[in-house]
């Protein structure tokens, strides 16, 4: 369906979302943190960026900050445990489409990414 | 000081929060978890263990997060280390040998950790509307007085800084035999913006 780009610094949220994203038939790569997620998006050109925000090295913010000034416009889907109003507006500010709270469930979760891929084509078109 | 007021409101806003957590735990590992009312007060560091529902102080498991921003302090999810591998079997969810996993029973206890300590944090910074900045949380096992350390939890507190305002939540999902704690540890430099919120927050509550 669609190549899908999962960044989150824990290997449990990794594994498990993984799963959950390859059960929706979508190819997953990973990304530990923003800074080799940014490598991977320039050199994999996902369809879509699933993105943590509390990481090690390059959070998932300044990711969405980095994505906005290097032009990359892949669309981005947040995943977080961090439900404060602010982050989540913060986020939503820098362009992701959508900001789900961890532990993320798959309809909700199927839902964002297929509004967020259907924004995407309609840009493009 | 804390008043009764600042003490009761504080207890009830923790407890929303640590109510979100411990759903959400409860949908994690599938099974009813049972909460305690939580406990707040004031206390030194070094005293601290004493205010604390923790049969056995000495070998425990701990996700620690500290935070910053309107406040600065340390919040710890706690657990008996046989507790940490309960749950942990739990989640990873198949029957091998857990403690043969090490850096995957961590992983996920961290994880597990970030998941219902944002939680109880996220729940006080949207209700008293202040905003926290989280280092990434970190896996330990040590006894507590270790976890919680001698040092300030805030870094600009100058005077006492071992004197801290705690809140602790205990938990048992009684299906898995697991016991633990929430505990936030706040640096007493925060006293004064934390109880500004909390009678904010009373007021609101009276005028309503």
């Amino acid at each position: 369906m669609a190549k899908i780009l999962l960044v989150d610094d824990s290997s449990f949220q990794r594994k498990n979302l993984s799963k959950l994203l390859t059960s929706m038939k979508h190819d997953v790569i990973t990304a530990e943190n923003g800074e080799v997620a940014l490598e991977k998006v320039e050199a994999e050109n996902p369809d879509l960026i699933l993105t943590d925000v509390l990481m090690p090295v390059m959070d998932g913010i300044s990711f969405l900050r980095a994505l906005r000034t290097r032009g990359l416009k892949t669309p981005s889907i947040v995943s977080s445990a961090d439900i404060q109003t602010a982050t989540r507006e913060e986020c939503l500010r820098l362009g992701a489409r959508a900001f789900l709270t961890k532990p993320v469930k798959g309809p909700e979760l199927e839902q964002a990414i297929s509004q967020a891929l259907q924004v995407s084509t309609r840009e493009r078109v | 000081m804390l008043t009764n007021l600042q003490a009761t409101t504080l207890t009830e806003i923790i407890d929303t929060g640590v109510g979100r957590a411990g759903s959400i735990l409860g949908q994690l590992v599938g099974s009813q978890v049972k909460l305690h009312i939580p406990s707040v007060g004031l206390a030194d560091l070094t005293e601290l263990h004493e205010c604390l529902s923790l049969a056995d102080t000495s070998d425990l498991a701990a996700v620690r997060q500290n935070f910053s921003g309107s406040l600065n302090g340390r919040a710890l999810l706690l657990f008996p280390k046989s507790s940490g591998d309960s749950l942990a079997r739990q989640l990873i969810g198949d029957g091998s040998d857990i403690t043969s996993m090490d850096a995957e029973r961590q992983e996920t206890l961290t994880e597990l950790g970030n998941i219902l300590l944002n939680s109880v944090l996220g729940s006080l910074s949207n209700l008293l509307t202040l905003r926290f900045d989280y280092d990434v949380p970190v896996y330990a096992e040590a006894c507590l007085s270790d976890l919680l350390e001698t040092e300030a939890v805030d870094p600009d507190e100058s005077d006492d800084p071992s004197r801290v305002l705690y809140a602790n939540a205990h938990f048992d999902i009684e299906a898995f035999r697991v016991t633990g704690n929430v505990l936030i540890v706040f640096g007493i430099a925060s006293f004064d913006q934390l109880l500004t919120q909390v009678d904010q927050v009373s007021l609101q509550t009276a005028e309503s």
